[in-house]
């Protein structure tokens, strides 16, 4: 190549290019090592677990600021009791955790210590609701040996105030499901609350008229305070003259001119469709018994039982189908919801609810006045405890986000979907020193391998705590009698005032019926005492938000 | 015009044509001088500041080069090594927004 072939412009262009590579190219050579030995190094850390630095120790910082006056053990910390002052465990709670983890024998561990402490005179009182019935039972069981243990003083407590829902094979606990006496909801809102729980719950189908009618059915008998019964249903939808006779007895104007008017406005193929119902409704000898008993009758035939443990065994059985259980679940749920203005904060109320988010799934309506309790549980002194194993799923948003701010503590048991719920509300110092990405990762790893009844403690605006469950021996082993033993003594002494058998139940249902179909001689429904009546949940919960505003409560 | 009179006038005008672009080429040198320097500078810092959030995004990682898809480890600043891609911008690891490379 010649100099001027060499010299001119267009090599120049291009030689000029490579003589700057050669003078860059070995150090972008150098810089591209580097920087690949410090990419190579910083993914596999990525892909090995964080080692985490030593936890702070504030443990016994936090022990001792969540124990104070009428505490109870909930479990144990590195060997110390884990003593929860009665402010914080008298107030609303989550209990999560996958089935077998340690979530009911924990619960009934620290409900021990409650109720022995109510045996003693301690005002306040306890809700259980549980749709499993494995909670219940095993209270059952405690109860059944305290009854053959404790000082005569507290058996007589236990007698006394210990009521019992269930449904068991030759016994039912009457539900009085027209018996709005001395509730604080008008005639019309409970029967129709009854209705869409009967018409959501069941499996049969209801169109619009065949719902209107039943509500209104409904509606009449909680104005004249019936049961619910067969033949009476059929009468009142065919036969003129019990027409008559019933509009005669009711007070509510409105359902005088229904009555009146039924021939017109309701066909007789819905007519037949509501009697089809009912009657398939009390076609079971247990539903018959719980429903079909007049609430007058009731009245004089089980003790009065004064306001302390109430166990609601509401969860399917043998005896309950899964549809009447959930139906049963639900109404115990509005009667407790109820009767919370009515409280008074110096007699506290505590909760136990079994699996409520998938309780509530079933019936969305128990998604407001749930949430609102929890918001204002601290003005009326009412705590709700929730035990779930799958919340996150199976809560609603609103609910999940109401937990999330008003409990006032979790207790977490070995899960992954709630691990992955609550990382977000796990304090900073978990894990000091790592990012938020990796403490999550450490959380949820933890929480996943936790063995059986251990579980995180996290009361808030305090530490985490990692804690054992209490040891919380099988009743059997405790009182040395077997668990049917147990449970035999509970139903005779405590069951049986809150149940009645089927026999004795017939009996009452034959004489109710034959008085109202046959001589139309039956007393007429007691008036209500005047107290003020809401006539929705949207009402009431509007009146109670008026008197905590205005300090009332 | 004979044939040398001819070669250095051509070798004449194109030392012409050097003198007078070599403001533009020094100009051109400078710039580049001056990228090279920016980019090794932040290459060996290993992150890039989000003016944004402040997060400092790490450049250092396994890099799928988006045109031929080739990953190798280096800096997120360095050209590709297979097709000499380099980036103009990066996402904010914590809030997203495009941070430009130099």
């Amino acid at each position: 190549m010649s100099a001027v072939n060499f010299l001119s412009f267009e090599t120049a262009q291009s030689i000029l290019p490579l003589l700057t590579a050669a003078v860059l190219l070995p150090w972008e050579a150098r810089l591209r090592r580097l920087t690949g030995e410090r990419a190579l190094a910083y993914e596999k850390r990525k892909r090995q677990p964080a080692e985490l630095p030593p936890p702070m120790d504030n443990s016994a910082a936090t022990l001792s600021r969540l124990d104070g006056s009428d505490a109870v053990v909930v479990g144990t910390s590195a060997g110390r009791p884990v003593r929860i002052k009665e402010e914080i465990a008298w107030r609303s709670g989550l209990f999560v955790g996958c089935s077998g983890a340690g979530k009911t024998r924990g619960v009934v561990g620290i409900l021990k210590q409650l109720m022995h402490a109510m045996t003693t005179g301690k005002p306040c009182e306890i809700a259980v609701i549980d749709a499993k019935n494995e909670t219940v039972d095993l209270i059952r069981q405690v109860v059944g040996g305290w009854l053959l243990t404790l000082p005569d003083a507290q058996k007589e407590w236990l007698r006394r105030h210990v009521r019992v829902f269930m449904f068991g094979r030759d016994c039912v606990t009457p539900l009085r499901p027209y018996d709005n006496l001395g509730s604080i909801f008008t005639d019309a809102y409970s029967a129709g609350f009854r209705t869409t729980v009967t018409v959501d719950a069941g499996t049969a189908d209801y169109t619009d008229g065949t719902r209107h009618a039943r509500a209104m059915f409904d509606r009449v008998m909680t104005d004249l305070r019936w049961p619910l019964s067969s033949p009476v249903a059929v009468r009142f939808f065919t036969d003129t003259a019990f027409q008559i006779f019933v509009a005669s007895r009711v007070r509510d104007g409105h359902l005088r001119s229904f009555i009146q008017t039924m021939p017109i406005t309701v066909p007789k193929g819905t007519a037949a469709a509501v009697c089809r119902r009912v009657d398939r409704e009390m076609s079971d000898p247990h539903i018959r018994a719980a429903k079909g008993v007049p609430p007058a009758a009731l009245d004089e035939l089980l003790p009065a039982v004064e306001p302390g443990l109430t166990l609601a065994r509401v969860g399917p059985d043998s005896v309950l189908t899964p549809t009447v259980a959930q139906e049963l679940c639900l109404l115990r749920y509005f009667e407790l919801l109820a009767s919370v203005p009515t409280r008074s904060p110096k007699r506290p109320l505590l909760i136990v609810a079994e699996e409520l988010a998938a309780t509530v799934a079933g019936s969305p309506r128990l998604v407001l006045p749930i949430t609102q309790l929890l918001r204002m549980s601290r003005s009326f002194g009412v705590a709700l405890w929730a035990l779930a194993q799958d919340f996150e799923n199976a809560a609603t948003v609103e609910m999940a986000n109401a937990f999330a701010l008003n409990a006032r503590f979790v207790v977490a048991f070995q899960s992954r979907e709630e691990a992955a719920w609550l990382a977000p509300h796990i304090p900073p110092d978990f894990a000091p020193g790592v990012s938020d990405a990796e403490r999550k990762r450490a959380f949820l790893r933890e929480m996943e391998s936790l063995p059986p009844r251990s579980f995180f403690l996290w009361v808030k605006g305090m530490d985490l705590l990692r804690c054992q469950a209490l040891e919380v021996p099988d009743p059997a082993v405790e009182f040395g009698r077997s668990a049917e033993e147990l449970t035999e003594v509970f139903d005779r002494e405590i069951g049986s005032r809150s149940t009645i058998t089927l026999e004795k139940a017939e009996e009452l249902i034959a004489a109710f019926e034959a008085d109202v179909l046959g001589k139309r001689d039956v007393a007429p429904a007691p008036e209500p005492k005047a107290r003020p009546t809401f006539s929705s949940m949207e009402d009431f919960l509007r009146h109670v938000e008026e008197e905590e505003e205005d300090g009332d409560v | 015009m004979s044939d040398p009179t001819k070669k250095v006038s051509s070798i004449f005008s194109t030392l012409v044509l050097y003198v007078l672009a070599s403001p533009i080429f020094a100009l051109k040198a400078i710039g580049s001088f001056v990228r090279s320097y920016r980019t090794a500078t932040l290459v060996r810092a290993g992150f890039l500041r989000c003016s944004a959030c402040g997060r400092g995004n790490r450049l250092d990682v396994l890099v799928t080069c988006p045109r031929c898809s080739f990953a190798e480890f280096r800096s997120l600043a360095l050209p590709c090594s297979e097709c000499g891609y380099v980036p103009g911008f990066l996402s904010c690891t914590g809030c997203g927004a495009s941070v430009r490379l130099p």
